[in-house]
């Protein structure tokens, strides 16, 4: 039981992780991502041929393994900020640049992904499911680039092992962050990858 | 206080709860052969339910909302229900699978 299951468990108080600014940055940014996901499926309901011909040229297997990658990133970030609550320096300074590692894992992985494509001739503007393909999965991927600059950050503040209460606020807004690039991906895998 | 206190706890069950049903997404979106479209149509539908599942542990569980102001754990809850039904319904407006 950590500390905000523990208070919870009491039923004393309830505890806003982070800025509320973030909240409202993570709250706007997954609205537009719904859109996206709306979007997607709305114009596969009009051609599901050309979707699902096009679907079965990705790499299912990258995919999920992009999937695990985000997964295990997000839990060392979990237990990066449960570390700088508890001022474990040590622990702290090596979950950071773990998650960070995962995504460049994830970035391999696309790397990868998008040459196979490319160099078969597949690009944004072969048609309309490979074009949201890149334009949602560019995006997203934008979001993992950010994520891992705020990792980083993250990396240097634990390395000088600021955990005040102002420093733990903004390991918890970093965190969900990089959740919420977790859990776009979540979505995003199945819709473009599964959906039959 | 050791690695081992921070590691025993609920989210690194959550984490391996969430690569197994990853697994699960994985198996039943990539080798699984229900035979009919119909079938394909119900795979589907248990696809979108277990990712949005997914991201509502993720967002409990890992970025804590489960413990946050209820308003904001409102909005959440709001938003796995809301989208999940959209997209369920957006994909039934498409044609039979193509399989």
């Amino acid at each position: 039981m950590n500390v905000t299951e523990a208070a919870a468990a009491r039923g004393k108080s309830r505890h806003l992780p982070g800025e509320v600014g973030l909240w409202i940055f993570v709250l706007g940014d997954m609205l537009i991502f719904s859109l996206f996901f709306c979007v997607f499926l709305f114009y596969r309901a009009h051609d599901v041929a050309t979707f699902s011909a096009s679907q079965a040229t990705l790499n299912m297997n990258l995919g999920a393994l992009n999937t695990l990658l985000l997964l295990t990133s997000s839990w060392f970030v979990v237990l990066g900020v449960e570390a700088t609550r508890r001022k474990m320096k040590s622990i702290a300074e090596k979950m950071f640049p773990l998650a960070f590692l995962c995504g460049v894992g994830f970035g391999v992985v696309k790397f990868f992904e998008y040459g196979e494509k490319i160099s078969k001739g597949v690009t944004l503007t072969t048609n309309d499911f490979y074009m949201y393909y890149y334009i949602f999965t560019g995006i997203h991927f934008l979001h993992v680039l950010i994520g891992m600059g705020v990792l980083l950050f993250l990396w240097s503040k634990a390395r000088r092992g600021a955990f005040e209460a102002g420093d733990v606020q903004t390991f918890e807004s970093g965190g969900a962050y990089w959740h919420m690039v977790d859990l776009l991906w979540i979505v995003l895998f199945p819709l473009l990858y599964l959906v039959k | 206080m050791n690695m081992m206190s921070l590691i025993n706890s609920k989210v690194t069950y959550v984490w391996c709860f969430l690569a197994v049903l990853t697994g699960v997404s994985w198996v039943l979106g990539d080798g699984y052969d229900p035979g009919t479209a119909e079938g394909y149509r119900y795979v589907t539908i248990a696809l979108l339910v277990l990712a949005f599942f997914k991201t509502r542990l993720v967002i409990m569980y890992f970025m804590e909302v489960l413990n946050a102001p209820l308003p904001l754990r409102g909005i959440f809850e709001g938003w796995v229900i809301v989208v999940c039904g959209i997209l369920i319904t957006l994909y039934l407006t498409g044609g039979a699978p193509f399989v």
